[in-house]
């Protein structure tokens, strides 16, 4: 770059001494013939002309595809843009807001939904699904090694399954999740080790022979601090220990889109991972593991179900209830994408409606353009009359909207780290095997970024420096201000645009107050229970290589702990959190019912312990809660909801009455001793369904999440409720921790990522499009100064000019506000499903959001039409 | 921009490049001998314009036509002079025959009885 500038310097100092020396001969020739110093200088002046116009000119011919010409540009932009400060700014603010938003959610949506495992041949890769939906399909053991040894369309097969796991060093323990795989899985998929190895074969041959384990690049950095030597040490997960033998690379976090695995444990290690699973690789019937395959080379995707199908059809002679009736290939290039499935309409949504913030933003900026350069007619006029290409004038304009938009795209990259950061933070991060969603901005968000800026920068330059490169050069050069009546073509454009941005402004913030109405809604349903009361802290006891008892122990001492603390009204366990997206569905028959044929009896279910109901603040409608009573040596109990008492036993009381468990020698009887308000804590969007809950001293479980209600500060108790754990047992790791409020929230975090950023972008356009009315009338203002004085001259009342120019812009804003308004009422049925207890077409919104929008651009056309008033008539006569 | 040389022709570009050419035809000059040069010889009909000459001459540098060096003059001033390429001398003859057959065509259109000036 130096070299190049002094190369530039060089050639400028060169252009500057032929000039000078052309004067000083010019010069000499002068005082020779007998004039005077001053006489020569000035005559000489005179002949020569204007200088800088000359060198300008002359700089033209140096041709338009060297370096220099690149730098002349850039340098006259950045001039101009030095001269015209607001403008400046005003440009580079609002593109970078657009830039920002856009590079931000595309980030997060190629991360999630867009690209390719990080793994070879990603194309090759299928997943298994039971259904053409994607619902991914789960088979046994020995399922697995039978499909993968003999179909003859994969070359390869993998099996693996994700589980929290409980990792230790002896001192510190965490929550971490995990996937027990197949000893072919990285093989298969093609990844290499970061460091270390993989899976050896003989690794994942004989059960329980190899505890070994490799272990993700986050939890590699984030615990062991990326040190080396972590190779050959030995971890404790769920109370077994394994040496490291590898590290991931940092970009493969596992086969299931949205989650990160911190540790991947070979088949063989599976009894090891917690109790009761002793029999799990010998079973056939129990499905439990995911499959990805890779498609051998020229083999498609159906020829290989096909095959397949048959394959398991011969398989499945014994019907069980987890074998695959039929298997269905899906597209497995992304990995599992059921954990992330449901963010792809929202986030899709989002990218559309920040591309058209950055169209309005585009429009705004090419009609500043427009005005501009329609200010620098002249300058424009004159660069062509001596001879500049029209291209070379078209070139300079760009140069500057590029300069523009790649300042935008700077301070956009700013604005989309703080962006990433706003879009991340509702994310909901309470599940045992939680949502990770990565939008972290790299080569490929940028380089999106950069495409866009040069996009953006041709899209709002173009059309302008088309239109300033061919001026009606006489009128110009003549220095005439133009008639509005000679400028019409340009009018229509810059009209154009006005109606563009008011319309796609008021699609915008109709979207925005649809789904912050639908929000409100939402917040204002009653769930049945006080989420802001209750704290939780989640526990793992399988993890921890607890057996029953001993558990019962944990829980009877942690509730008398935790009760004892200061602040806290209520204490006690259950297994199902509400507002979680972990789930209990099972069977069970009220006493005495017949089921039509095919239907099946399937209720929620949850175990709690004594007092739950009063913790979280449900209300028991009939009958009692479960008490300290209520042990294995008394008979079989149960709390139901309204929904299933209404349902089995309408109009009757159901306390009292019994379900059926189990069938033959195992059925037990339980009976009714309570019924609860329903709750909305599957969902604030659905109805409750039927629901069952067991007393947890009955029924033991060792998912356990401790409930607080507490009317005290909670971070405070968060701290308090460690250290009690801490005592109990330092190596049980607690998660969770966090009110039922926080949950409830994370429930809706689509609805609130939604809501949140239409509103932003809705406001972020309605503020374009009133900047873009406002620079429209101000700059017809200042048009037409001389038309206004004679108005005003000849009679008219200040009022009727005010009138006439609000008129002109409004009339713009009318048209974009009807054409807006029927667009609006095609577009919001996309985003119906995202909306509650608010119709797409909500008479209210439809009619304050226009009038919102009309009242500010009423402002914007305002301001400019008082500056119009306020023309003194002499002196706009006197211009010229 | 005023009205200063209504008694002179306005050069068009292409005959300018002809003209600069023809005048480098004898040896190196500077842009102001070019264009004095240029002026003398038309007998004072011709007056170029240096925002035409030096865009012209930069030009014709960057076709390779004629090619510049620097020199220092009598009294101590950098001075770049232009001459003429080998490309320049074809140029220069090809477009001189063109010339002559426009000119000859156009002196018979305007004049078809016989050969003479007025101008």
């Amino acid at each position: 770059m130096r070299i190049l500038r002094s190369w530039w310097r060089r050639r400028e100092d060169d252009l500057e001494a032929e000039i000078q020396s052309h004067l000083a001969m010019a010069m000499r020739d002068r005082m020779e013939r007998g004039e005077t110093e001053d006489q020569a200088a000035r005559a000489v002046r005179r002949e020569f002309g204007n200088v800088g116009l000359v060198k300008e000119v002359t700089r033209d011919m140096w041709g338009w595809v060297s370096l220099d010409r690149l730098i002349q540009d850039v340098r006259f932009s950045l001039r101009i843009m030095l001269k015209n400060p607001g403008f400046t700014v005003v440009a580079v603010v609002t593109l970078a807001l657009g830039i920002g938003a856009n590079t931000a959610i595309f980030g997060l949506l190629d991360k999630v939904l867009i690209r390719s495992l990080p793994v070879d041949q990603p194309q090759q890769i299928v997943s298994f699904a039971e259904d053409a939906a994607g619902t991914p399909a789960v088979v046994s053991y020995p399922v697995y090694t039978e499909l993968r040894d003999r179909n003859e369309m994969l070359s390869g097969l993998v099996g693996f399954f994700q589980q929290p796991f409980s990792l230790s060093n002896g001192t510190q323990s965490d929550h971490v999740i995990g996937q027990i795989v197949t000893g072919n899985y990285f093989d298969v998929l093609g990844v290499r080790p970061a460091l270390g190895r993989f899976f050896l074969p003989e690794e994942d041959r004989t059960p329980g022979t190899h505890p070994v384990v490799v272990i993700g690049h986050k939890l590699w950095r984030q615990r062991f601090g990326a040190d080396p030597a972590v190779i050959g040490k030995s971890v404790i997960l769920n109370e077994h220990s394994y040496i490291i033998v590898g590290v991931t690379p940092a970009e493969f976090t596992g086969t299931t889109r949205g989650t990160v695995n911190d540790v991947y444990l070979p088949m063989m290690m599976q009894a090891q991972t917690g109790p009761r699973r002793d029999r799990v690789l010998d079973n056939r019937n129990f499905g439990w593991l995911s499959l990805i395959g890779r498609l051998k080379p020229n083999i498609s995707r159906t020829q290989a179900q096909a095959a397949l199908a048959s394959l398991v059809d011969n398989e499945t002679q014994s019907p069980g209830r987890h074998e695959p009736g039929s298997i269905f290939l899906i597209d497995g290039s992304r990995g599992h994408m059921d954990r992330v499935n449901d963010l792809s309409m929202p986030l899709l949504l989002l990218m559309g409606v920040a591309g058209f913030v950055l169209l309005i933003a585009c429009a705004n900026i090419a009609n500043l353009l427009l005005a501009r350069a329609s200010a620098r007619r002249r300058e424009i006029a004159v660069r062509l009359a001596v001879g500049a290409g029209r291209f070379r004038i078209i070139r300079q304009l760009l140069t500057e909207s590029t300069i523009l938009s790649a300042l935008a795209a700077i301070t956009g990259v700013l604005v989309a780290f703080w962006f990433t950061r706003l879009l991340l933070g509702f994310q909901q991060q309470t599940n045992r095997v939680p949502r990770t969603l990565d939008g972290s901005l790299d080569h490929r968000a940028l380089l999106f970024t950069l495409g866009l800026s040069l996009l953006t920068g041709i899209l709002f330059g173009l059309a302008p420096a088309i239109h300033a490169a061919k001026p009606d050069l006489v009128s110009a050069l003549k220095e005439d201000t133009p008639r509005s009546g000679s400028s019409f073509r340009r009018f229509t454009l810059r009209h154009f645009l006005v109606v563009t941005q008011a319309s796609l402004s008021l699609v915008l913030l109709i979207g925005a107050g649809l789904c912050v109405k639908s929000l409100l809604a939402l917040q204002a349903v009653d769930p049945g229970l006080e989420p802001s009361k209750v704290l939780t802290a989640s526990f793992d006891l399988s993890l921890n290589g607890y057996d029953e008892q001993r558990g019962r122990q944990f829980i009877s001492e942690l509730t008398e702990r935790a009760r004892s603390l200061p602040g806290v009204e209520a204490a006690s366990f259950a297994t199902i959190v509400a507002f979680s997206d972990s789930f209990w569905i099972s069977g069970a028959t009220p006493e005495g019912y017949q089921p039509e044929p095919d239907e099946t009896l399937a209720f929620d279910f949850n175990a709690v312990s004594p007092g739950y109901f009063r913790t979280v603040g449900s209300q028991i409608f009939s009958g009692r809660e479960f008490t300290a009573l209520d042990t294995r040596e008394s008979p079989r109990v149960v709390i139901v909801n309204e929904a299933t008492a209404r349902g089995y036993w309408p109009g009757q009381e159901a306390v009292g009455k019994r379900f059926v468990r189990g069938k033959g020698q195992s059925a037990h009887f339980f009976e009714i001793v309570g019924v609860v308000r329903d709750s909305k804590e599957k969902g604030l969007t659905k109805d409750a369904g039927p629901a069952i809950c067991l007393p947890l001293l009955q029924q033991y479980v060792p998912e356990l999440t401790l409930h607080l209600r507490t009317g005290a500060d909670s971070q405070t108790l968060i701290g308090a409720i460690r250290r009690e754990v801490q005592i109990l047992d330092s190596g049980l790791p607690v998660y969770n921790l966090q009110t039922l409020e926080v949950q409830k929230d994370g429930s809706l975090y689509n609805q609130r990522l939604a809501a949140t950023l239409l509103t932003l972008f809705g406001l972020l356009a309605l503020l374009l499009a009133a900047m873009g009315i406002y620079g429209v009338l101000s700059y017809s203002v200042t048009e037409r100064t001389r038309e206004m004085g004679i108005r005003l001259a000849l009679g008219a009342q200040p009022r009727d000019v005010l009138n006439l120019i609000v008129r002109q812009g409004m009339v713009l804003v009318l048209i974009g506000l009807a054409i807006g308004v029927v667009a609006a009422l095609e577009l919001t049925r996309f985003i119906g499903t995202l909306l509650f207890g608010v119709s797409a077409t909500d008479p209210f919104i439809f009619a304050s959001i226009p009038l919102l929008l009309l009242t500010v651009s009423l402002l914007a056309c305002w301001i400019p039409a008082r500056r119009a008033t306020r023309v003194d008539p002499l002196v706009a006569l006197r211009y010229e | 921009m005023k009205r200063r040389h209504q008694n002179r022709i306005e050069v068009l570009q292409g005959t300018l490049d002809l003209l600069i050419l023809q005048t480098l035809r004898w040896g190196a000059q500077h842009g102001y001998s070019i264009s004095q040069a240029i002026r003398i010889n038309s007998g004072e009909v011709l007056q170029i314009d240096t925002g035409s000459l030096y865009p012209a001459l930069h030009r014709l540098e960057r076709q390779r036509l004629i090619s510049s060096e620097w020199t220092v003059s009598d009294n101590n001033q950098r001075v770049k002079l232009y001459r003429l390429t080998v490309a320049g001398k074809k140029h220069l003859a090809a477009e001189r025959s063109n010339w002559e057959k426009l000119s000859e065509a156009v002196d018979g259109i305007l004049n078809p009885a016989r050969n003479g000036s007025e101008a």
